[in-house]
């Protein structure tokens, strides 16, 4: 069957997919007895997405994100639902979909852990026919990129976890696929590192319009993201722009000040709410128009006050919020 | 269905080499292999001595010395560790890396087998075939060496269908050391390499000459000692084609229906 795709190269419809698990019984002898029950993973998930898309796919531990993962790179079969994958059925042409692909699962390596990464580097130029020279430029474009030069060579098992990471990435992208998912790509990556890997997604994405999910529990990697997927239980909590999320909860603006003295806290909580009070301190969340209101900006310029700063919400703090209230609402498309 | 030869064959050479990145254990490892049939050898000649028979199914003492040197030959020289490696590859979790490269997994762990096979086949399999055609009373012409490489031909596929089918069992149970370790005693009991086949009652011999296993083991050994007729032996090697072509298609559909069921192991 040939590919069929115009613009989303990724469709999920209605994924549910569950696993047999069991629970020890209680204690002392009966441990042994094993209380089997079905773990829904993926609970009926929906979304699409467009060719040269970034998307941060979200969620707790176990909310089903590495299922879906491997659902869309065709290694588990969905127990319902489609998933079209730049126009294949993966877990059906499984071979085919996976030459456009480059994954990087944090548990799963791509690299043979006895020899140097080099080897499976040069596997990696077979197994996807990548040529020769094209091989070499893209080679030595990571590896400087990276600071490879002093590991690459190498034996696998002698590295360390960042070290195994940059060169995890390297053999995911050499034969420059359409389609990227990277599962904590960052993890255990020193800061340059990091930060050039970031710059090489980016301008992946930028240059040659190749389409990234990034799973990712660091605030930091979301901001590489426009869109983010948040996944719960199995389910989509949140699937918008990155800044949506941000507001999600209302926007709104954290607020630091400091005073010479002990002011009317009174009449700054009729402003916003108060999150923090200390010997002189006053932290408070406000709604932006709160900033320009005569009467706020007023109390902020008395002499009284020594200093304030305005920070945007966390996001990491709305993320929280969203999962404690696992999707009661959801938001975005 | 285009076969993507070059990362096969990629596959094939970066696992030899990674063998050879333990070079000390696996020359342990061949010295265990050569040394094993010693300890067969001293069972038989106990067996020998105190049952006080010049003869056993038709072996004499040196008869049965030559079966087991040639067992621990054709151990290396017919064997796969496939199931061995999808056990591993499902418990650890390597099974998802394979599968997300452009390969097929069942050709995938069949390259990777058979550069298994060819470090031993050349270091110990060789070594020992020409030892023993000096040492052994070997029938050795271009006819028997020629039934014998068919033999060869044939048990390398069977015993990779063979590990291949039990090594599936992996995705549901997923720890399959001791259930593997079962199946190589049966097959080792089956294929005639714990006991020669020619020892059983006549009809057991029948019956378990219409079995797949007497190619893994039995009939090479019996066709280098020139101990049966070739009409024993061609026979054996029409049943063993028989049993190939019908497996090939059932370990195919088996393999679909288990990678249907590969679960999530590992994040």
């Amino acid at each position: 069957m040939g590919r069929v795709y115009v613009m989303d190269i990724i469709e999920v419809n209605g994924v549910k997919k569950q696993f047999k698990a069991y629970e020890s019984g209680k204690g002392g002898f009966f441990s042994l007895r094993r209380n089997w029950y079905y773990k829904h993973a993926l609970n009926g998930v929906n979304f699409s997405i467009k060719k040269g898309e970034m998307v941060a796919l979200l969620g707790k531990n176990g909310s089903g994100k590495s299922t879906l993962i491997k659902t869309i790179c065709g290694i588990l079969h969905p127990d319902e639902g489609t998933i079209n994958v730049l126009g294949f059925r993966p877990w059906e042409d499984r071979v085919k979909m996976v030459k456009h692909l480059g994954v990087v699962l944090g548990a799963h390596s791509q690299l043979i852990w006895d020899l140097p990464a080099i080897d499976s580097f040069r596997l990696m130029r077979h197994v996807y026919r990548v040529p020769r020279s094209a091989f070499e430029k893209r080679l030595k474009y990571y590896i400087g990129l990276l600071e490879l030069e002093d590991v690459y060579k190498r034996q696998v098992r002698t590295l360390s976890l960042g070290e195994q990471m940059k060169c995890n990435f390297v053999a995911s992208v050499l034969h420059a696929p359409e389609f990227v998912i990277l599962d904590e790509p960052t993890i255990g990556v020193d800061l340059p590192s990091k930060q050039a890997l970031k710059e090489a997604i980016s301008k992946m994405n930028r240059e040659s319009g190749v389409t990234f999910i990034i799973t990712t529990h660091m605030i930091e990697d979301l901001m590489m993201a426009e869109r983010i997927l948040v996944l719960d239980k199995g389910q989509v909590i949140f699937d918008g722009p990155r800044h949506r999320l941000e507001t999600f909860f209302g926007d709104e603006r954290i607020l630091n000040i400091k005073f010479i003295e002990d002011p009317d806290y009174k009449a700054y909580s009729k402003y916003g709410r108060v999150l923090q009070r200390g010997e002189n301190y006053l932290k408070m969340k406000v709604k932006p128009s709160v900033l320009t209101d005569k009467g706020f900006t007023s109390m902020l310029s008395r002499n009284n006050v020594v200093d304030y700063s305005v920070s945007e919400q966390e996001l990491g703090v709305t993320l929280m919020r969203l999962y404690a209230t696992k999707g009661k609402k959801t938001a975005g498309r | 269905m285009e076969i993507n030869i070059p990362g096969y064959w990629a596959t094939f050479r970066t696992t030899l080499k990674a063998w050879m990145a333990y070079r000390v254990d696996y020359a342990l490892v061949i010295i265990f292999k050569i040394g094993l049939p010693l300890i067969m050898l001293a069972v038989w000649t106990a067996v020998f001595l105190n049952t006080n028979v010049l003869k056993i199914g038709g072996f004499t003492l040196t008869n049965t010395y030559s079966y087991f040197f040639l067992m621990s030959l054709l151990s290396v020289a017919i064997w796969s560790n496939i199931d061995y490696t999808m056990g591993t590859d499902v418990r650890h979790g390597a099974i998802v890396s394979s599968l997300l490269r452009p390969l097929s997994y069942p050709l995938v762990v069949l390259s990777k087998a058979l550069s298994s096979w060819v470090i031993y086949f050349v270091t110990v399999a060789i070594p020992l075939l020409i030892i023993m055609s000096f040492v052994a009373h070997l029938a050795i012409t271009p006819y028997t060496l020629y039934l014998f490489a068919i033999e060869m031909v044939l048990g390398l596929i069977l015993i990779n269908l063979l590990a291949f089918f039990f090594g599936t069992f992996a995705i549901t149970f997923i720890w399959v050391d001791p259930f593997l370790s079962m199946t190589w005693t049966v097959e080792s009991v089956l294929e005639g390499s714990m006991i020669p086949l020619n020892f059983f009652p006549a009809y057991a011999q029948h019956i378990l000459m219409l079995l797949p296993f007497p190619i893994l083991a039995y009939l090479p050994a019996v066709t280098l000692l020139g101990s049966v007729s070739s009409s024993v032996i061609l026979k054996g090697i029409y049943t063993t084609a028989l049993w190939i072509v019908v497996m090939i298609p059932l370990v195919y559909l088996w393999w679909k229906r288990m990678y249907k069921r590969i679960g999530s192991i590992g994040g």
